[in-house]
């Protein structure tokens, strides 16, 4: 069920994100991915939350793109995880009406090695 | 950070002996005084530098993967062992302000020299990690700057302060083994084969496990406070919803080749 814009996207959630409803009919896995969202929500403005996007393609797993093994993140309703790759050049604004799902959650450490990744890309 | 894509080996470091080491503040503490080095300490320097060298160049001697990753297990120990007499001597002998600016410099210096071999021996992706993994463990000294000034933890938190040195001990020198395989190729003028880079790639990103378990250690001795103070509520207009519109459908554009 979709996200209400109303509805509050905690930092660390991580949640199916849909981008253009339009674009993805009948090859809606394509193109979905899971978005972390790196925002705190005290700091949510209108309906917008700010997430990076995982994928499984290991191989983007350089420098600022970091790593992220499946042990740091949990996955809603017992799927099982996967080793990913936080895409930190990829962090954008996103709706949370666009929000499709909720797929689980990532750990303390997990969001600490993204955020790293953030501050590489970022300069600091 | 799990370790379930760094195949780093298990409980060949074992944690007591690296935990002899001390609390996570110890690791960074100031050591000793300034002191004159003797001659007889810089020919110990020289022979514990010449077995670290011997050690990193026969790993580097691997052809393929699965060599790399055996000859790795047999050299792993031996250069801990080496690297922390190392350590030891060099602690006694310079002083931590030398030491400490001594690093810094040593860092810019391997990352000019990354960077002008980038080419010629190490490629894009192993250089760009590299380069990453020096940067990285330069937020990790100053973290450990962070946690020493904040002192020892209170004795309910030393078993889990004990756990994360253990933690961070194997995950930094498993990066630092990496690393100084490249600076050995260097020193050495090697060749770094093809088939090895990527498992040389994997064990500079323990910098990152380091860095995190560094991170839990800071936080035990600054607890997290829940921040009750409420949610900013600033406007939301037009122009706004014109950028959110524009970022997500830049979204499909920008990630239909990831791959997730």
């Amino acid at each position: 069920m979709p996200i209400s814009p109303t509805q509050v996207i905690n930092q660390r959630e991580m949640y199916w994100c849909e981008p253009e409803p339009k674009d993805t009919m009948g090859s809606e896995e394509k193109f979905d991915h899971i978005w972390v969202i790196v925002s705190d929500a005290r700091f949510n403005r209108g309906k917008c939350v700010v997430g990076v996007p995982l994928t499984s393609n290991l191989d983007k797993g350089v420098a600022h793109l970091v790593a992220i093994p499946k042990t740091e993140v949990q996955m809603d309703g017992g799927k099982p995880s996967i080793d990913s790759v936080a895409l930190t050049d990829q962090i954008r604004a996103l709706d949370k009406t666009r929000c499709r799902r909720k797929a689980g959650m990532i750990s303390v450490r997990g969001l600490e090695a993204i955020l790293l990744g953030l501050d590489r890309l970022f300069g600091r | 950070m799990g370790t379930a894509v760094l195949a780093m080996p298990k409980g060949i470091c074992a944690p007591c002996e690296i935990g002899a080491i001390g609390t996570i503040g110890a690791f960074f503490e100031p050591l000793w005084a300034p002191a004159d080095t003797l001659a007889s300490d810089e020919k110990l320097i020289r022979e514990l530098v010449g077995v670290l060298d011997k050690q990193l160049l026969k790993t580097l001697g691997a052809r393929t993967e699965q060599e790399f990753d055996d000859v790795r297990q047999k050299t792993w120990p031996k250069y801990i062992r080496a690297l922390r007499a190392l350590q030891d001597t060099v602690s006694n002998v310079i002083s931590a302000h030398q030491i400490a600016r001594g690093a810094k410099e040593a860092r810019a210096r391997v990352e000019a020299d990354l960077q002008k071999q980038r080419a010629s021996r190490f490629g894009e992706i192993l250089t760009e990690q590299a380069v990453f993994t020096l940067w990285t463990l330069g937020k990790i000294r100053s973290l450990g700057k962070e946690i020493s000034d904040a002192g020892d933890v209170s004795a309910d938190k030393k078993q889990a302060d004990g756990e994360l040195v253990s933690q961070f001990c194997v995950s930094s020198l498993w990066a630092q083994f990496h690393l100084d395989m490249l600076v050995a190729a260097m020193k050495f003028d090697r060749p770094i084969c093809e088939d090895i880079r990527k498992p040389i790639c994997d064990g500079l990103r323990s910098a990152v496990n380091a860095y995190v378990i560094m991170k839990d250690a800071l936080r035990l001795r600054y607890p997290h406070v829940e921040d009750t103070s409420p949610a900013v509520n600033l406007p939301w207009d037009e122009e706004d919803e014109r950028l959110l519109a524009s970022s997500m459908r830049d979204m499909n554009a920008n990630l239909s080749d990831t791959g997730n």
